[in-house]
């Protein structure tokens, strides 16, 4: 039985970005009150790009398994497009989510867009 | 307990490769054929606005209605069918209390008490209320396993005391609160005691008048009734002296361009066209529910409540919350070791398991009893089985296996 998308029990068992950045350009650090998930971002932007990204997810898989998968979307991609990354994007990247599970997907998108519109 | 499952068309609805297993009954319960009749009767058969009408389907109408508010007075022991207000739900039953008696009772400086347990219904209305007046509010704090602290409330309750608002059972833990305690006091320095039953009346006789309450809330749906009809009973003279809360049509006697007069009870508190099939709908789910009879009700649950307790601490690695059997309905909140409860319902979900996961509308009881995150819960109703129980085990075992 499988009661998420393969891609995301491989995120939750495996997560590449798990971690802390010791000297990060930027940090994003938010939750959803309502269910206890929290999220903090560590970024490091060289020249527009982000170069490294690492996260500190303390919530359930799904939230866990975004924030992973989100980091791989980012790496490597401009500010401006990290920035422009949309809720959809990231439950259309997880794959067959239960609509009921959305805030949990889309918590990273709106960490990672705080603390990347600080920058700006 | 003779068998209902077969009045319930619902727990024929398979969900994948699996039986329906609802268990999610705090947050609604299902609907038996006889109360989806009598609304579909209502409107195949009567299908008219009630009151000042004088055509046939009218008066018939007006007479289900009214019959109704008299089968809820029988059901909770109320002194007259006037006493019976309907309204969408409990949250508009406290909202009307708030309003109508909360606004002119509270000034500046005076105090309500409610407590930690609260669900938000009968916690934000009071909140509100307070900043508007500049009113004090404080709350019952609640022990480790949820239960009220008695002896704060006898600090807390005092001649500045206006209202007490507290439920009858909890929603997250199903904690039976001494209301009958709590009301002497309250009584003692002359303050109105508004009950949340919406947890207690479908699943325990209940009797307003020897609870001690003044006002008492609950909400159809959650006990087979359809959605959209709720039920707030006052004193009578209580109620002839609150202000009108929702005005307009059918709540006046006589309008002039000067003002109106209010109606008699309990159509002073109804403005506007009621949920009448809704009222119809839930006097038949009374009568459905008197037929087994509220007792065996109350045993039925205790009895999947001690089994499901008793299972659930027996695995090892599932942490539960609230009170010892004895205080407690059938209402079983829990987390699985690092398992998000979330997650949880979902891996339930995939068993075709019907729970609920989150803070269950008390998010402040959540923290106090230390599950910031929330809890998972499995709310029991007259037509859950031991075997789905134990389904629910196979699946917590399943999610502690798969993501713990």
């Amino acid at each position: 039985m499988s009661i998420y998308p393969e891609k995301v029990m491989e995120h939750i068992k495996a997560p590449r970005h798990a971690g802390k950045i010791d000297d990060p350009t930027v940090i994003g650090d938010s939750g959803n009150p309502s269910c206890g998930d929290e999220l903090t971002y560590y970024l490091r932007v060289e020249e527009g790009r982000i170069s490294e990204i690492k996260h500190d997810a303390r919530g359930c898989a799904i939230s866990r398994a975004a924030a992973d998968i989100l980091a791989d979307m980012v790496l490597g991609k401009s500010v401006s497009e990290a920035i422009a990354l949309t809720h959809d994007d990231i439950v259309e990247e997880l794959g067959g989510i239960s609509e009921a599970r959305r805030p949990c997907a889309t918590l990273s998108v709106d960490v990672l867009r705080e603390a990347l519109k600080k920058l700006s | 307990m003779k068998d209902l499952r077969e009045d319930f068309p619902t727990l024929c609805l398979r969900i994948g490769d699996y039986p329906l297993c609802y268990l999610d009954n705090a947050a609604t319960t299902l609907r038996p054929r006889i109360v989806m009749g009598a609304v579909e009767e209502f409107y195949r058969d009567c299908n008219a606005n009630i009151h000042r009408g004088i055509h046939h389907l009218s008066v018939k109408a007006s007479q289900m209605y009214d019959k109704a508010h008299q089968r809820v007075a029988e059901f909770i022991g109320a002194g007259s069918w006037q006493e019976i207000v309907f309204t969408r739900n409990t949250t508009e039953s406290i909202n009307l209390v708030a309003f109508a008696f909360g606004q002119s009772l509270i000034g500046e400086g005076d105090e309500i008490v409610t407590t930690v347990s609260e669900h938000h219904s009968n916690m934000v209305p009071w909140q509100i209320l307070a900043k508007r007046k500049r009113a004090v509010l404080r709350y019952i704090p609640v022990n480790p396993d949820g239960t009220l602290m008695l002896d704060e409330a006898r600090r807390l309750i005092n001649s500045r005391t206006r209202i007490v608002a507290v439920q009858h059972v909890s929603n997250l833990l199903g904690t039976i609160h001494p209301v009958s305690e709590i009301a002497e006091m309250a009584h003692r320095v002359g303050a109105l005691v508004v009950v949340d039953g919406a947890q207690s009346v479908p699943h325990m006789p209940v009797d307003v008048r020897e609870l001690g309450a003044d006002f008492f809330a609950f909400s159809g749906h959650k006990m087979l009734g359809p959605t959209g009809i709720g039920v707030l009973w006052g004193k009578k003279d209580l109620l002839e002296q609150g202000e009108p809360f929702l005005t307009g049509g059918s709540m006046i006697s006589e309008v002039s361009l000067d003002g109106a007069k209010w109606n008699d009870l309990p159509w002073k508190y109804e403005a506007g066209t009621p949920h009448i099939c809704g009222g119809v709908g839930l006097a038949a789910a009374l009568d459905y529910l008197e037929g087994i009879g509220l007792n065996e009700i109350f045993g039925h649950e205790r009895e999947l409540l001690a089994y499901a307790i008793d299972r659930l601490s027996s695995l090892g690695f599932v942490e539960l919350y609230g009170p010892s059997v004895q205080d407690r309905l059938g209402i079983v909140a829990f987390n699985v070791q690092n398992v998000h409860p979330h997650d949880v319902a979902q891996v339930c979900d995939s068993f075709g398991i019907a729970i609920r996961s989150g803070h269950h509308c008390a998010q402040p009881l959540s923290v106090a009893i230390g599950a910031k995150r929330g809890t998972a819960r499995a709310s029991f109703y007259i037509y859950n089985t031991k075997d789905e129980i134990d389904r629910l085990v196979e699946a917590l075992s399943y999610a502690r296996e798969a993501l713990g």
